[in-house]
């Protein structure tokens, strides 16, 4: 058999328990939405399967952007409220009377600039994720609160939600986008020259450098692309929400990025994740999210249990790690 | 003749089948500074590990005041009255002189630290080596020297009767240097017996009584330093090497001075680090950088390839009309192919695969119709290629780079840069921690990259090895680039030159 033919099958020996902890979100899954429709008989109706991906879709795609992030050995944590100024600026542009297009460049545009502050800070001036990002969220959090005088911002156009939610056979728009988007991030990181070198980067920074790829430039690339995937998600959810506030971008949605993620594969040393698992892990959260909801269980309640799973999954994420170095 | 204080007898000691020690015997006196020198690899800081209780010995005994003991740990070997100055800053540069001092054995009143005390202690200890600042000041604020005198303060706390200083005037200053002699005569008149390793030959004519050489893991000698000539000294380190004659017929004959230069390095500087390095290198040439541990050649290679920033210093290579241009170091890797001196560090992506590892120097090459794209093939064919040509043995190009063996490891880096065929090879200890069939295998690919035109600047602390491959050595003594010498240079010359 020669090394060509042995790279066709994929792995020589599965690892039984890191097996079964990549199989458990899916299992836990099942369980839930067979729970759910044995209570609810409309849950898997096309049209309730619509609007669950709907709401799925600005997560799914702050997820990607997070799982870029995580691989190159980061992590942002200003994307919720990043994504709330894109969305409540744009809102407030179009109130004033502004173009419904240059509105959503705007909204982009926003995130891609609080992407360029945090990746330059990071990578060029080796700051540490965690505080930068973190100080971005108090700043983007607190901009949010101040300008809305923490209430709604209305003034949508019609014609941009019109646009932005176009539908498609019984599916919005947001929901082609999630799935193009999820099919372009996973082609560029697994085939492309640059998707090797972020994992590279990510994996052995050191590594990377001695190799010769741009590790410091890759790293800021991951911000770019977590703040204007943020920016997105802005447009998608003040469309769905004819408006823009604060709360968008409340402390706890981070949780559910990171969430996402991570159910999804990523992994918070970095080098590990995957576009696809982003997106598995965002309809994850998503019912689950919708599951303690039918429980009756008070938001606060709620918190603690998916603070508990994310736990879960990062402890069980870090058996993996350890299963696969000690190989 | 006083008695010894410090008897280690046959003491010997193996890492896995690597036999460092083969039965040594070392003798320290009180009120005497032995000398303990040897190449690279001759077994010196195993057998100051072993007496400090951070390793234990296989075999032998150690007396102390004639009464044998076992050190299971460090804390026993400080007890009984042993300390080591380390040659690495072993400090804490954010605390206090005195959080410094005590580390782990403050001294304490109802379970808190009592500071008062600690320090009295500590700026009596500081004054006896001439030290006259507070207690308070942050590590960090003290220079090379002053640091030093810290570690020894800590070291005098236990009152200690042997006192071990490891290359400890490696990152001195001139009269930083002299300081830390008085204080080293001044120990030795209180009956302190000293052990001092060094590299330097100056200092053990200045400070130095006896001397004791080790060799490959045996002792090579030892005298009065009184008895005995520099020539003597070098002699001992390197031993009788007929071998020497019958290894050098099968490396080629020297390139000559006409061929093309393709990298000429002028005037690099590092700070404290490196200091003002020129030479040229040529078409085809295998050029060994020698000097001692810490002469500064890693760190050279490192700036050269812009791993490490520099503070003056051009670097010209060839551009596409042979004509020598500037270029800035940041650009210099993908000019050259650089193997470092530690792979785990920042050779390998150990979580990935074989593949991903193999390829990471060169993938904008291997794209295929779509820009930007790795073509599966291509990749999956150069892969293929080097692993075949330098016998790498895998099982799967998708398995863990970390599942292979170092020497496998070590093809699979060479192959990378291999692939991209380039005209210069900067070669960091190619051969550290492999077997024996994986080390002839590297030195093939040295002398093949060196038929075909490549150049290869190579750093191996292993004498044979070096001279096996070398056709031209430059040689570095304490950061600065000191001599160059022929490769028809014997050992002798070598290790001369290397200890100046």
């Amino acid at each position: 058999m020669s090394l060509k033919e042995s790279v066709q099958k994929k792995e020589m020996k599965v690892d039984k328990i890191s097996a079964v902890i990549t199989a458990l979100p899916f299992v836990i899954l099942i369980i839930s939405i067979i729970y759910i429709t044995s209570q609810n008989p409309y849950f898997l109706t096309l049209s309730n399967i619509s609007s669950i991906l709907l709401q799925t879709s600005s997560l799914a795609i702050m997820s990607i952007g997070m799982t870029f992030v995580l691989i190159g050995g980061g992590i942002d944590l200003s994307i919720p409220p990043v994504m709330a100024t894109a969305a409540i600026l744009g809102v407030m542009y179009m109130g004033q009377g502004g173009n419904s297009f240059v509105a959503l460049l705007l909204m982009i545009g926003i995130g891609l600039f609080c992407g360029l502050i945090n990746g330059f800070a990071i990578a060029y001036l080796n700051m540490i994720p965690f505080v930068v990002t973190f100080s971005m969220q108090m700043m983007t959090f607190g901009f949010c609160m101040w300008i809305t005088n923490s209430s709604g911002v209305t003034g949508m156009h019609a014609s941009f939600q019109r646009t932005v939610l176009f539908d498609i056979g019984g599916f919005p728009l947001p929901i082609f986008l999630m799935i193009l988007l999820m099919i372009i991030a996973q082609m560029f990181l697994k085939k492309s020259y640059m998707g090797r070198w972020l994992y590279l980067s990510g994996t052995n920074i050191k590594m990377a450098e001695v190799s010769g790829i741009p590790a410091k430039r890759t790293i800021f690339a991951t911000y770019l692309i977590s703040g204007t995937m943020a920016g997105l998600a802005g447009v998608i959810l003040s469309a769905r929400m004819n408006s823009a506030s604060a709360t968008f971008g409340e402390d706890t949605i981070v949780m559910d990025i990171v969430g996402a993620a991570v159910v999804g594969g990523a992994s918070t040393n970095g080098g590990v994740g995957t576009a696809y698992g982003a997106v598995f892990g965002a309809v994850f959260i998503t019912i689950i999210s919708n599951f303690t909801n039918m429980l009756h269980l008070s938001y606060n309640t709620n918190l603690v249990i998916k603070g508990v799973l994310i736990i879960i999954f990062v402890a069980l994420d870090m058996v993996k790690q350890g299963r696969r170095e000690a190989k | 003749m006083n008695e010894a204080i410090l008897q280690m007898r046959q003491i010997t000691k193996s890492f896995s089948a690597n036999k460092v020690l083969r039965g040594i015997d070392l003798e320290a006196y009180k009120g005497e500074v032995l000398a303990l020198i040897g190449a690279n690899g001759a077994g010196k800081s195993t057998m100051m590990n072993i007496l400090c209780g951070i390793y234990q010995e296989d075999g032998g005994e150690i007396l102390i005041d004639g009464k044998p003991v076992k050190f299971k740990h460090p804390t026993e070997a400080i007890e009984r009255g042993i300390a080591f100055v380390q040659q690495e800053m072993a400090l804490m540069p954010t605390m206090s002189i005195v959080d410094n001092l005590y580390l782990n054995n403050f001294q304490t009143k109802g379970g808190l630290i009592d500071y008062k005390k600690s320090k009295r202690k500590c700026v009596e200890v500081l004054k006896k080596l001439g030290c006259n600042y507070s207690p308070d000041t942050l590590v960090g604020s003290l220079g090379a020297g002053d640091r030093q005198l810290v570690q020894i303060s800590r070291a005098l706390l236990s009152n200690p009767q042997i006192i071990i200083f490891d290359e400890a005037t490696s990152s001195l200053t001139l009269p930083e240097k002299e300081r830390l002699f008085k204080v080293i005569e001044q120990l030795r008149r209180e009956n302190v017996a000293i052990i001092y390793i060094t590299h330097m030959m100056d200092e053990i004519f200045t400070i130095c009584q006896r001397v004791m050489v080790l060799r490959g893991g045996i002792t090579a000698g030892k005298d009065l330093v009184s008895n005995v000539t520099h020539a003597d000294l070098v002699q001992m380190m390197i031993g009788d090497k007929v071998k020497e004659l019958t290894e050098k017929n099968s490396k080629s004959a020297a390139v000559s001075k006409e061929a093309p230069v393709v990298m000429k390095v002028e005037h690099l500087t590092r700070k404290g680090v490196v200091d003002d390095i020129s030479f040229e290198i040529h078409e085809g040439e295998v050029v060994g950088l020698w000097g001692l541990m810490g002469a500064g050649r890693t760190e050279t290679v490192r700036c050269i390839t812009g791993l490490d920033p520099i503070d003056e210093g051009t670097i010209y290579i060839p551009d596409r009309d042979a004509q020598l241009k500037q270029v800035s170091p940041k650009k210099m890797i993908g000019n050259v192919a650089i193997v470092t001196e530690d792979r785990r560090v920042d050779g390998l992506a150990l979580e990935m695969s074989v593949k991903d590892n193999m390829t990471s120097a060169n993938l904008k090459n291997l794209t295929g119709r779509i820009p930007g794209f790795i073509d599966k093939k291509k990749e999956l064919d150069v892969c293929e290629t080097y692993i075949r040509r330098l016998e790498t043995k895998v099982a799967n190009l998708n398995q863990p780079i970390s599942t292979l063996s170092g020497g496998n490891q070590q093809k699979v880096i060479l192959g990378r840069w291999l692939q991209k065929k380039l005209k210069i090879f900067i070669l960091d200890e190619p051969t550290r921690g492999l077997d024996i069939g994986a080390k002839a295998d590297v030195m093939k690919v040295i002398r093949e990259l060196s038929e075909k035109g490549t150049a290869v600047l190579v750093i191996m602390s292993d004498i044979d090895e070096l001279m096996s491959v070398s056709q031209r050595y430059l040689v570095m003594h304490n950061g600065r680039l000191v001599q160059e010498l022929p490769g028809g240079a014997t050992q002798t010359e070598l290790m001369a030159a290397a200890l100046q």
